[in-house]
């Protein structure tokens, strides 16, 4: 199946490209980039599609996907957000282990990836728990979820309280070199809050977090990533206060990227003001 | 400051859900509409028929016998039928989400919701389900959302202020209390600002202030004699028990020696200041009871008033 994009606008940010090429794809590769088919080509694609005015690159990769399965079915399905997946034209979903049950068995993530495969539509990589229930207690185990096609193992937004379960955990998975995924928020700071703590909360009597829960909670993780040689990623990061007090770290050597929540672009506290119900009812 | 939801466009009152971004005229004329109706409640039949024929739904999903009597009482004097929904009891109990109840409800034929929700912004999150629904004639007023707004406890503690000192623009006035909780304390600055009150202070330890109050457009005062000083009108605030729970404060005895209104700390007031709480008091741990049952104290008058104020709301919304 031989297939001509022509007319985009092509953005490669692995090889920084950002130009108007055509692609060139058969039998599943790309084969060909730039103004003219590529030598082996022959007479014409099967398909050609016109992608004037619009983008063309890589498909996108959401980290943090709520497939709502196993558990929340009445929400939405696997095959529904795929659907909506592809249509944004995310083509890899990595989703959390918070569903119910909650990804910290081997066979809950076999079922998962096997229903996944299903629909088509994206790959899907689940993120396994770091603790059994996400409870912060005990450890799952990584060796064996990463065999059932765990990515990473992380939290979704259950803080681990103990910190010597933290260190443990993150030293265990930096013995197989498995990535650790965090949300950096202190549970008691953010304790029943739905807003930053400021002027909207205030106007609205809203339940404030503090910008301290995220940069105490960072600062936690940053140390015991240094200490155990964890490999991981920070999600939901959203404080410029957070990102300012640990470039030094960034400096220093700490290669953990940084995720932040689309909601939290859209989402702001400005927006709240005009739709405060839809934060609580 | 974006359009308000609750006028429409003409100007007039369509919902009642919070007192920040109603002009100043608007206001007036809720205190100017109240004003004749404080005399139905002498007269030997207390009804007039301005709702006649209208059908007014207390839905509380929070508890209070206190203002949902007010609201009760105020809807009957206009003639309405009243309908109370206590729904801790009910649905809700059963997993049915707000709006499904408000569904239910408007299916019933009902002119008028009066809402109080623990969450800020469910009586907002219903008008606006009611307006894209196609239900414009159904009327939201809120009786108390969360720690957001108590847009008739407000309005009514205007109206006292207007009774005993006649001209807000000459008037310093403090809130006292515990403002990060009290939705009460955010109507109230709100209303004082947008009638032109020059001076509007908040009173309480650090714990009980929002962050960013000061935005709001009050003068933030930790010391009660220092915020006191000269003040025309001293509004007190509830405190609950549950604050000492959540180390925002050690004991009431202590919070009482600091910021409880006594004779002694009243007197740095203005001697003609008066006394206003929206009840319930408790005596002994924000106000002594020698000042609640003293002269300067106007607390049973607020109550009597509020019955008037939501009787003008009410027909202003809803009224033949």
């Amino acid at each position: 199946m031989k297939i001509h994009i022509k007319n985009g606008r092509l953005i490669d940010p692995a090889s920084k490209t950002d130009k108007p090429l055509d692609l060139f794809i058969a039998a599943g590769r790309i084969v060909g980039v730039g103004d003219t088919a590529p030598a082996a080509w022959g007479n014409g694609a099967n398909s050609v599609l016109d992608a004037t005015g619009c983008i063309v690159c890589p498909g996108l990769v959401d980290l943090a996907a709520r497939l709502r399965e196993p558990g929340f079915e009445y929400r939405a399905t696997l095959e529904s957000e795929m659907a909506a997946a592809a249509a944004g034209g995310v083509t890899r979903l990595a989703c959390p282990p918070d569903t119910d049950p909650v990804l910290d068995e081997p066979g809950l993530v076999e079922m998962l990836t096997h229903r996944a495969r299903l629909p088509e539509f994206a790959h899907v990589h689940p993120v396994g728990a770091l603790t059994t229930q996400l409870e912060g207690k005990a450890l799952t185990e990584m060796t064996e979820l990463s065999e059932a096609g765990c990515v990473a193992f992380g939290q979704a937004n259950h803080a681990i309280v103990d910190t010597q379960v933290l260190l443990r955990a993150m030293m265990y998975a930096a013995t197989f070199d498995f990535p650790v995924w965090l949300q950096a928020q202190d549970p008691f700071l953010a304790k029943k809050g739905v807003a930053h703590d400021g002027e909207v909360a205030a106007r609205l009597g809203l339940a404030g977090i503090p910008v301290a829960a995220e940069t105490i909670a960072l600062a936690t993780i940053l140390h015991l990533a240094r200490e155990t040689g964890a490999r991981g990623r920070r999600c939901r990061h959203d404080r410029r206060r957070a990102r300012r007090r640990h470039r030094g770290d960034l400096r220093r050597g700490d290669s953990s990227p940084a995720s932040v929540r689309n909601g939290y672009r859209l989402f702001r506290c400005e927006r709240a003001a005009r739709s405060a119900a839809a934060l609580n009812a | 400051m974006h359009k308000s939801p609750q006028l429409n466009k003409h100007g007039e009152l369509q919902h009642l859900l919070t007192i920040e971004g109603l002009p100043r005229d608007v206001l007036t004329r809720i205190l100017d509409t109240a004003a004749p109706f404080t005399e139905v409640a002498e007269r030997e039949v207390k009804k007039v028929p301005l709702l006649r024929g209208k059908s007014v739904f207390n839905l509380f999903f929070e508890n209070s016998t206190r203002t949902r009597t007010t609201f009760e009482i105020a809807a009957k004097r206009l003639s309405a039928d009243v309908i109370n929904l206590n729904i801790n009891t009910s649905s809700a109990n059963k997993g049915e989400t707000l709006l499904d109840t408000a569904d239910n409800l408007s299916a019933m034929h009902a002119d008028m919701f009066v809402v109080r929700h623990a969450a800020s912004g469910a009586p907002f999150l219903i008008a606006q389900h009611m307006a894209a629904t196609g239900r414009d004639h159904i009327h939201v007023v809120n009786a108390g959302d969360g720690r957001h707004a108590h847009p008739t406890q407000g309005l009514l503690d205007m109206y006292t202020i207007r009774h005993y000192k006649a001209d807000f623009t000459r008037l310093t006035v403090a809130i006292v209390g515990d403002v990060l909780h009290s939705r009460v304390a955010r109507s109230q600055i709100h209303a004082l600002n947008t009638l032109g009150v020059p001076e509007v202070r908040v009173i309480a330890p650090k714990t009980l202030l929002p962050t960013g109050i000061e935005r709001l457009g009050v003068r933030v005062f930790n010391d009660m004699r220092e915020g006191l000083r000269g003040v025309d009108v001293v509004m007190m605030l509830r405190l609950q028990n549950e604050r000492m729970q959540g180390a925002l404060l050690p004991s009431t005895q202590e919070y009482f020696k600091s910021y409880g209104l006594t004779p002694e700390k009243l007197a740095l007031a203005k001697p003609d200041a008066i006394v206003m709480h929206p009840g319930p008091m408790n005596r002994g741990v924000e106000i002594d009871s020698a000042v609640a049952d003293g002269g300067q104290a106007v607390i049973l008058p607020q109550v009597t008033f509020g019955i008037a104020v939501r009787m003008a709301v009410m027909a202003m919304l809803a009224g033949n």
